[in-house]
């Protein structure tokens, strides 16, 4: 006769102690340790692909860098050699506007400026 | 006032499109290709002029330059079959319509073998350009144009600074 209501008073109980246990949170601590036992790291989880994404991404803009860095570099290596190039020339014809004038008698009035900014080389 | 700068901007116009000319001309007379061709615009100039910053004065000149072409062509070349009286007659013809437009002959040579124009482009108070029109020897046919505003003295220090032995180059022949 009684054996009924006991089991359901025993029944209500746990299903009480179980709801109000389901309703206390789990300490910090613990949960860590929970997820270290079965081998889940809860930060890692997330930051590791974060971290690898970064480091790539670094990476990349870096090698991006670099090849930009090294275009420039080639650019202005080629227009430095075109300037000697350029020069090497305006060397050489005013050089030899130089020699001409003094052994073949060019009109003075026209070699004097060239002549003059010749001599402040 | 308005007119009078479009009417300048008109005038320098006309006179950068004679100069281009001068090179294409140059090249249907030709008829080979350059042994050399440099073409070094405003952006490249002042890419140079940041890198030679260490050297103000060069900076400085360089800062203003707004081009430098350079065209050579070698006459002992066995595909050149041109005639070098015509050649001779081009470069005096070109030399004629440059002070046409108002450039200023700084010098010139006319010798059997050589024929050499160095002409000046002038404003008020400061060069704007210089082109360089040499026949030398009968071997080489070079022609220079160096645009912006620019010192003689300026460029004989350009000269120096960039003066290298065309041997030490690779010049990728």
């Amino acid at each position: 006769m009684r054996k009924q209501p006991i089991e359901q008073q025993v029944s209500a109980e746990l299903t009480n102690y179980f709801e109000h246990a389901r309703q206390v949170k789990c300490p910090p601590g613990m949960k860590q340790k929970l997820y270290a036992e079965i081998g889940i790291n809860q930060s890692s989880s997330w930051m590791k692909p974060a971290m690898a994404f970064s480091l790539a991404a670094v990476m990349s803009l870096g090698l991006l860098w670099q090849h930009q860095h090294n275009k420039q570099e080639e650019l202005l290596m080629a227009a430095e050699r075109d300037m000697q190039i350029a020069m090497h020339y305006m060397q050489k014809i005013s050089a030899k506007t130089l020699k001409e004038a003094n052994t073949h008698g060019i009109k003075p009035a026209i070699i004097v400026p060239v002549s003059k900014s010749m001599a402040q080389i | 006032m308005k007119r009078i700068i479009l009417l300048s901007s008109l005038l320098l116009l006309s006179t950068q499109l004679k100069a281009e000319d001068v090179m294409s001309k140059l090249q249907s007379l030709m008829q080979i290709e350059p042994s050399v061709e440099v073409n070094l615009g405003a952006a490249m100039l002042g890419l140079l002029s940041g890198m030679t910053s260490e050297e103000e004065q060069i900076s400085d000149v360089m800062k203003n330059l707004t081009e430098i072409s350079v065209r050579v062509y070698n006459l002992d070349d066995d595909d050149f079959k041109g005639d070098m009286a015509q050649i001779k007659t081009f470069i005096n013809a070109m030399a004629g319509e440059m002070k046409s437009l108002g450039m200023e002959q700084l010098a010139a040579i006319r010798e059997d073998d050589s024929t050499v124009y160095i002409m000046a482009e002038m404003s008020k108070d400061a060069m704007q350009g210089i082109s360089v029109l040499a026949l030398d020897d009968e071997s080489e046919l070079v022609m220079i144009k160096i645009g912006g505003q620019i010192k003689i003295k300026d460029l004989a220090g350009l000269m120096s600074r960039f003066d290298v032995d065309l041997k030490d180059l690779d010049l990728g022949n």
